[in-house]
């Protein structure tokens, strides 16, 4: 637009060509400098990680201090049981209250569950597992997977029902419209025609800015189930459940 | 849902016309007066043969059941708050306000105060604000504005990835990477350009301060800038077109036309970023050094109000210890609570409540 002949004919002062072109420099410069850091992040992992990835490093339990070799196959499948167990619970709850979002709450009380969730998508993971430790492991009197799962069950609620919504919204009326003239139940009409064809909507072409509800932050899922000798510990460090199939932005989240 | 009163007398018509040879097609006319010959109940029949009588009853069921999971948002505040002030009663009881201007943090004594922790978090914070606004602002003015079409989902993208890293391996990324580049590089430049500010003194260790902020600068990135460009995108082309129209260069156009408009959306964004940098755990605990005092310089350790609850909680030694990082967990959610109750606010004031905004 400003390299179009009509305004390349007007004259324009030195100074403001030169903010111009400091404020277009600095723009790119800073895109070049958010980037950086990603790649600086994905270098470091692959180069010092792929060394030490091996068949046994998955599926092997470590090995005492001192001693070569052993795995974190422990912390695999504790990672995969507390995930299993959370999406048991939280999965079905978001989609339910996406859905309450999508197709009935378009209403004041719809507005106050919306702003809920995304107040409660942004308290730290830490608050909650000291919520769930003083319910679970406190009354349990020891640290377990089932309170890890709880904790991340909460957090995974308001991040997939915002998804859920989304991806329902994304769905055009007439779909509706034609489910429900065909006399099918609106129920049925939600769960086999809307979310049916919203989560096809989603693969294709899945709005940028929101997480896949796998994304989850570590922090209370370390908190509570952080034993040595448990026999179901989270991974406290790198590999965190990230569903790279599905992989995008989390988001965060 | 057809009242049984209503049950039809005679037989539905529908079920004893005989098929039409398909070249007699009737006219609009003809289709008019048939229609109008299927009487009520007839057609009330025929609805009610392919709409079984409890689909009724199974949408109110359906429409309760997903009410229940609506309000389970509540619950789940309800219990989180319900939980921290029952387990922090005793040090709300005996420390009362004092707790949050006491510098003390010494659980051999039971001595406990969270200001060491309370300023740690908005050092922390705001450091990361100070390096993320412009970058994030910058990015999205890019994205939006300049960027050529064909980079633009690809800038993007790779921003928001920045967004699905865990942040324990940004904190072990910052630990082996930015805090020996810090130690080795950055600081001594620091320090030996802006000593007279008092802000870069003491020993360069690498982790401390400054490296937290840096971490969570980067963290915070993707979430100011995925907003912003949101908010960029909603104003009007037409906005856009006026200014240039008056003969302005990109750069003012972008100014005036563009960023003013927005700017009550950028602001939600920042503080939602800010809502995020509080309550960043894992990265932060491992960068920040963990030590309760206060400390004007940033090269020095610190701890902030999450990282300090991560480093401690599992290891708390009394009841009065437990109770103490509670409070500050109590603290550090009514915190966000309000900061993020705040962005969200001004954001949706841009976009609406079911804008694609999302953090």
């Amino acid at each position: 637009m400003p390299d179009s002949p009509s305004v390349a004919t007007v004259k324009i002062s030195v100074f403001r060509r030169l903010t111009n072109s400091c404020a277009t420099l600095f723009a790119i410069a800073a895109a070049v400098l958010v980037i950086l850091p990603l790649m600086a992040i994905f270098l470091y992992l692959l180069i010092k990680g792929v060394q030490s990835l091996n068949w046994a490093f998955l599926t092997q339990l470590p090995k005492p201090p001192g001693e070569v070799g052993g795995g974190m196959a422990n912390a695999i499948v504790g990672s995969g049981i507390i995930l299993a167990m959370a999406s048991l619970v939280g999965i079905p709850v978001g989609i339910g209250c996406g859905i309450y979002l999508a197709e009935y709450g378009r209403n004041a009380f719809g507005d106050v569950v919306r702003f809920t969730s995304d107040v409660l998508n942004g308290v730290p993971s830490i608050v909650i597992g000291i919520a769930v430790y003083s319910l679970i492991v406190v009354r349990q009197k020891h640290f377990s997977a089932f309170a890890g799962s709880a904790a991340l069950a909460i957090m995974m609620v308001p991040t997939v029902a915002r998804a859920t919504e989304e991806m329902l919204l994304m769905v055009p009326n007439n779909i509706r419209e034609a489910a429900l003239g065909l006399g099918i139940p609106k129920w049925r009409t939600t769960l086999s025609i809307s979310l049916r064809t919203a989560s096809r909507a989603w693969q294709e072409k899945r709005p940028r800015c929101c997480s896949p509800p796998w994304v989850i932050s570590t922090g209370a899922g370390v908190l509570i189930s952080r034993r040595q000798h448990c026999r179901c510990k989270s991974i406290p460090t790198p590999c965190r459940p990230t569903m790279t199939g599905t992989n995008k932005l989390g988001p965060g989240r | 849902m057809i009242p049984d009163s209503e049950k039809p007398t005679n037989p539905p018509a529908s079920a004893e016309q005989t098929p039409k040879p398909v070249s007699a097609i009737p006219t609009l006319a003809q289709a008019a007066t048939e229609r109008k010959a299927v009487t009520r109940s007839a057609a009330l029949e025929r609805i009610r043969k392919t709409h079984p009588r409890s689909s009724g009853i199974q949408d109110t069921a359906f429409r309760v059941l997903i009410l229940f999971t609506a309000i389970s948002v509540f619950a789940i505040v309800a219990f989180i708050v319900d939980q921290l002030i029952s387990k922090s009663h005793p040090t709300l009881h005996a420390f009362g306000i004092r707790f949050f201007y006491n510098d003390e943090w010494d659980p051999v004594n039971g001595d406990f105060g969270a200001r060491p922790f309370i300023f740690g978090t908005l050092v922390s914070s705001f450091l990361a604000l100070l390096l993320a606004v412009p970058l994030s602002i910058g990015v999205a003015v890019y994205v939006t504005e300049m960027c050529p079409t064909r980079l633009r989902p690809v800038v993007s993208f790779l921003v928001e990835l920045l967004a699905a890293i865990p942040s324990v391996i940004y904190g072990l990324w910052a630990v082996f990477v930015l805090a020996p580049l810090l130690r080795d590089y950055i600081q001594p430049a620091l320090a030996k350009t802006l000593d007279w500010t008092g802000l870069f003194t003491g020993p360069p260790l690498g982790i401390g301060m400054l490296a937290a902020g840096i971490i969570l600068a980067i963290m915070v990135v993707p979430i100011i800038s995925s907003i912003t460009r949101e908010v960029l995108t909603a104003v009007p082309q037409n906005q856009r077109e006026a200014v240039l129209a008056l003969g302005a260069t990109r750069w003012e156009m972008i100014r005036m036309g563009v960023l003013r408009n927005a700017r009550i959306g950028i602001v939600g964004g920042i503080i939602l970023g800010l809502g995020r940098a509080l309550g960043e755990t894992m990265a932060v605990t491992m960068v920040i050094g963990n030590s309760n005092y206060i400390s004007k310089s940033l090269f020095a350790p610190g701890n902030t109000m999450a990282s300090v609850i991560a480093n401690e909680f599992s290891e708390a030694t009394g009841d009065l210890h437990l109770a103490a990082l509670v409070e500050i967990g109590l603290a550090l959610f009514l915190v966000t609570l309000i900061v993020n109750a705040l962005a969200r606010l001004l954001v949706w004031s841009i976009t609406g409540p079911t804008g694609r905004v999302r953090a």
